[in-house]
């Protein structure tokens, strides 16, 4: 085999839940009341234009979890070597700007390095003599002959980007034109502009990259755009996965103490008091802390540095879990509280369903809706909580790649002069169209789910 | 006397989902100086849009599409929103049917009076607050100094609307609008509500324009009255003529609908359902549900005839001659309607107390009990009915849960079958879960919304093991929709598909599939409009007949009382205080109490029912 799979826990957790939205969204068109409000939801052009771009940051992040080792070219006898560097589809996809590092900074399109080096002259009178000056780069705008013609390449490089935009929107155009025909209440229109807004930005960068640093380059001379594309997979699998340990945890203490009140409901409110007045940072840093130890402790568990840094990312997401469910648990609490007064649950009473079907048969589904906004609610916070603990330190292993670890760097480059402002801003930018995209698609899925909004609800 | 308010041609469109919803559809009438005019009409019939079309409140959802809304001369309609701010409270005031919500529970009774006076009369603090005093006297609040102050929690609903009343009349408008002003409220408050109103309407000279679905409230205080369907006024008399000789075939319906005494055979129902809004109509609206309907009705839209001189209806029929008055289906033969035969004893209730402690501190030390029920006792003999009387809190919802072990009894036998199953542990309970049954009242509530209508009524048989396996029980649910007159597709469907009387259909299916011999209905009928209410107290009554089965009938209504119960008892603050047969009990109350629930009761005039 060419290469070696590597199945990597949250890779599989990831499709996992991948497919399980599928499966969710299968069995909801199925049932016209299910399918209902997320109708509504699709029926905002936001909803649908932050659909594709969480959509977009989606498939990076898929690509992103499928991991391989390559084989080594083959040395002497024995078995097949594979490479200790674990890569991904990502990788394959972007490799063309994966690997060209630089030696330090060099600003966006840049040819020349950010500092300055004594350098040998090659050519010309001065041969041989030492010269400290802003060195040539390796690979960013290294196939140009002369940097005079660096204008007109980046604008070339740009146009054809463009033309190739244009292509993109006239094609795209078909599909909506089609797909209106088909659901004329879908705001189409919308998803496709975002789309191709979307196109507009990549396909210029997609003609410049594999020539110039398009985000320039980190001190270790790694391309920030690689670094923030890479990034996208983390904040992502936090997000999402995250909400796995939290939901289980939250919809069953939650139920059970609004359906079964008394004691059960005391000790309940208890555990989540008390673990809502620890502080999370506090918490999360001992536990990470802790497990920091442990891992080094097992180092011959792990292959690769990638299955450390995967085990780690992991944990994160079990630890922050554990210390945010409370929030849903209080709400479905209050949730449940109410429904078990209602007489369907009365009347489940009255012919003696046992109280694990009521929990699951009258309860659960009838705060399904809460559930579904609250996790739409809580992924942007979990991507920001990311950044922030991974910038504390207590995030995610630092040879991992993520937001977090990106804006730590930029800490000192903020320091210094001149400035190096590129790694944040492109952290930043990326984050914030992610965080952006989630929280007006959550404020969509909170409109369509509520049934206060729901249009001819007056009274006659 | 001249007209105070006109609407003419007012037409209000909803933006539905599934179209435009024309709730109000060229509705004409005019309120004239110091008259109380009532709009009457089932649930979606479009009166409170009415309303709020001529207070400029509607939804969000809805607008004024044309017409006109004339007070004194000025339409409403093209005031600009500041000028009309001026109108409302000033000289158009309104009180809505929730006491609870319509006032704002974190200021003073008085400073919500204070704040109307404020906004259209303003005069010094001192002067405004002796106003405020003098308004909570005359709508009849003892100590109004010391209400002044308090908030609307401390209040009870009766006095909450009186307060509403007082803040509406603050300014003295000239016109009144009332929308279902008492049916949150108990008969016995009903009827002190009513009586305030039409004093002070008397006292004021003011006009009233009175919104309601309940024709005794119509009998008891309009001078005319309007009959609203499917946004339009279909009928529009003076109420002797409206009461002796309805004239249009839905008014007619509506009364013999009614339950009561008289109504001693099957109720009248109007077939089908009101039509869609979203649809254009050229055919007269209420054809598919006439007895009379002929292809001209199909074909036409009527419009308002005067059969009678000042009596109009919207049919055909009374384009040349005017209805007879109302005759009365008594004769159908009182012995069929109730089965007099009792069987042996079914239930037997002694002393049954519930009383639920009221806990304080970290420790929930039990400092006092509330009782909600506080030793009843009742007999219930099998294929019998006995209907559990009383107002709001008096305990009578809660001892049917607790009959039924819903809520476990804190003293008392109940006796079910000669067994005392009070004190039964939960597992040796389910023998006697498939026996008795309950019905619920808000049909909306009692079915949950996530699940199909066959998984609603398998449940129940899953449970107590009632047929051998899926296959069997769906073979029963078969014959056992057509009991009940759902149509066999019903199984596949969500209970939101359905309307309300359909979903009290499942309901009561449901209790129905584990065989029981004896359900409590609790208010099954009091979220329901007349017609559909008729459909279920006549499914209920054909039920009984039929397999034998006991009711313990929990209601306020007297009137359906009167129809379905063979026994009455009456319960007032957790104690029955008068039992006996449904004619001794009505006809002569011994019991102080029954007496002045007797007396609350709005009724509709005897010529209205039986002539």
């Amino acid at each position: 085999m060419p290469f070696l799979p590597v199945f990597l826990p949250t890779d599989v957790l990831f499709w996992f839940l991948i497919a399980g939205v599928a499966g969710y969204a299968a069995y909801c068109l199925r049932r016209p009341h299910l399918a209902l409000p997320w109708r509504r939801v699709f029926r905002s052009g936001v909803a649908l234009a932050c659909a594709v771009i969480l959509a977009v940051f989606t498939l990076a992040a898929l690509l992103d979890s499928v991991h391989f080792r390559p084989r080594l070219p083959a040395e002497g006898s024995g078995g097949p070597a594979y490479s200790a560097e674990v890569l991904s589809l990502l990788d394959l996809a972007l490799s063309g700007i994966r690997g060209k590092n630089e030696r330090t900074y060099s600003a966006p399109l840049a040819t020349r390095l950010y500092a300055k080096e004594v350098v040998e002259v090659r050519e010309g009178p001065d041969a041989g003599k030492q010269v400290r000056e802003y060195p040539r780069l390796r690979y960013g705008g290294a196939h140009l002959a002369s940097e005079q013609d660096w204008v007109g390449d980046v604008f070339a490089r740009v146009g054809a980007g463009l033309v190739a935009a244009c292509v993109a929107a006239a094609l795209l155009g078909l599909a909506v034109r089609r797909l209106r025909r088909r659901a004329p209440d879908v705001p189409w229109k919308a998803g496709g502009a975002a789309l191709l807004a979307l196109l507009v930005l990549a396909l210029p960068i997609a003609f410049l990259a594999p020539y110039y640093h398009v985000l320039g380059t980190d001190k270790v001379g790694q391309d920030v755009l690689y670094l923030a594309l890479k990034s996208v997979r983390v904040s992502l699998i936090i997000g999402t996965l995250t909400t796995l340990v939290l939901l289980p945890i939250a919809i069953a203490l939650g139920l059970m103490a609004g359906y079964f009140r008394g004691w059960v409901d005391d000790a309940i409110q208890y555990v989540y008091t008390t673990l809502n007045s620890i502080p999370g940072v506090l918490l999360i840093a001992a536990f990470v802390l802790m497990l920091q130890v442990f891992l080094e402790r097992h180092s011959e568990w792990f292959y690769t540095a990638a299955e450390r840094a995967d085990a780690r990312l992991l944990v994160l997401c079990v630890v922050l879990g554990i210390t945010s469910w409370t929030g849903l648990a209080r709400l479905l609490r209050g949730e449940a509280l109410k429904l078990s007064q209602l007489d369907f649950v009365q009347a489940a009473h009255a012919f003696g369903v046992p109280d694990r079907r009521i929990l699951s048969r009258h309860l659960l589904p009838n705060v399904a809706h809460i559930v579904i906004i609250s996790v739409v609610m809580d992924f942007s916070g979990l991507v920001l909580a990311e950044a922030v603990l991974s910038y504390v330190g207590v995030g995610v292993d630092p040879a991992t790649t993520s937001f977090g670890t990106m804006i730590n760097a930029a800490r000192l480059e903020m320091g210094r002069e001149p400035i190096v402002w590129w790694s944040l801003a492109a952290a930043f930018v990326f984050m914030f169209v992610l965080v952006l995209a989630a929280n007006l698609f959550a404020d969509a899925v909170r409109d369509g789910f509520d049934p206060r909004v729901r249009v001819g609800g007056a009274p006659a | 006397m001249s007209a105070v308010l006109q609407a003419q041609e007012l037409r209000t469109v909803l933006d539905t989902t599934a179209g435009a919803l024309r709730a109000v559809d060229g509705v004409n009438f005019e309120l004239l100086e110091g008259e109380c005019f009532a709009l009457v009409g089932e649930s979606g019939c479009g009166k409170s849009m009415t309303a709020l079309s001529v207070m400029r409140l509607l939804p969000e959802a809805a607008h004024v599409a044309s017409g006109e809304v004339r007070l004194d001369g000025t339409d409403l309609l093209a005031l600009p929103e500041a000028a009309m701010r001026a109108v409302r409270g000033r000289r158009i005031a309104m009180i809505f049917q929730e006491p609870g919500t319509a006032l704002n529970p974190v200021l003073t009774v008085g400073k919500q009076i204070v704040e109307v006076l404020d906004r259209h009369l303003p005069q010094p603090k001192a002067v405004q607050q002796r106003k405020a005093i003098e308004l909570l006297r005359a709508v009849g609040i003892p100590e109004p100094e010391r209400r002044f102050d308090e908030y609307p929690f401390q209040l009870s609903g009766g006095q909450k609307q009186r307060v509403m009343i007082a803040a509406a009349l603050a300014v003295d408008p000239e016109v009144l609008i009332a929308d279902e002003p008492t049916t949150a409220l108990d008969v016995t408050i009903q009827a002190q509500i009513l009586e305030l109103l039409r004093r002070l309407q008397r006292e004021r000279r003011m006009a009233l324009l009175l919104i309601t679905h309940d024709l005794g409230i119509v009998a008891q205080m309009a001078d005319r009255v309007a009959v609203m369907y499917a946004g339009e006024i279909v009928e529009l008399a003076n109420r002797e003529a409206f009461f002796r000789a309805p004239q249009h075939p839905y008014s007619r319906k509506l009364f013999a609908a009614l339950p009561s005494r008289q109504h001693a055979g099957e109720l009248a129902v109007i077939p089908g359902q009101v039509p869609s809004l979203t649809r254009r109509f050229v055919q007269c609206r209420f054809v598919e549900r006439c007895d009379f309907a002929f292809d001209r009705c199909r074909a036409e839209a009527p419009r308002l005839y005067e059969p009678v001189p000042g009596q109009r209806a919207r049919c055909f029929l009374r384009e040349k001659d005017a209805a007879g008055p109302l005759v009365s289906s008594v004769s159908q033969g009182a012995a069929e309607s109730k089965r007099t035969d009792a069987g042996k004893l079914l239930l037997k209730v002694d002393e049954l107390k519930v009383h639920f402690p009221i806990r304080r501190g970290i420790l929930k030390r039990t400092i006092g009990y509330v009782r909600a029920v506080d030793g009843v006792s009742l007999e219930l003999h099998e294929g019998r009915t006995l209907a559990l009387v009383g107002e709001s809190g008096c305990g009578k919802t809660t001892t049917g849960k607790a009959i039924l072990q819903l809520i476990r009894p804190s003293a008392g036998k109940v006796v079910f079958d000669e067994r005392d199953i009070g004190s039964l542990p939960g597992a040796q309970l389910r023998p006697f879960r498939s026996a008795m049954q309950i019905v619920f009242q808000d049909p909306y509530a009692s079915l949950d919304p996530r699940m199909r209508v066959a998984d609603i009524l398998l449940e129940g048989m899953r449970s107590l093991g009632v047929g051998r396996d899926d296959a069997e029980r769906l073979d029963r649910l078969a014959a056992l929709l057509e009991n009940v007159g759902l149509p066999p597709d019903s199984l596949q469907r969500y209970p939101h598909e359905f309307s309300g009387g359909q979903r009290q259909r499942i309901a009561i299916a449901r209790a129905l599939a584990v065989e029981p011999r004896l359900i409590v209905c609790d208010e099954p009928t009091s979220a329901l409009d007349v017609s559909v209410q008729a459909q279920i107290l006549n499914l209920l009554r054909s039920l009984q007949r039929r397999l034998g089965i006991a009711y313990l009938f929990i209601t306020h209504n007297i009137a359906v009382v009167d129809y379905v119960a063979h026994e009455v008892a009456v319960m007032r603050e957790g104690r029955i205080v008068e039992r006996g047969s449904t004619d001794e009990v009505l006809r002569s109350p011994k019991h102080a109490y029954t007496k002045t629930l007797l007396a609350a009761v709005p009724v509709v005039p005897a010529a209205g029912l039986a002539s």
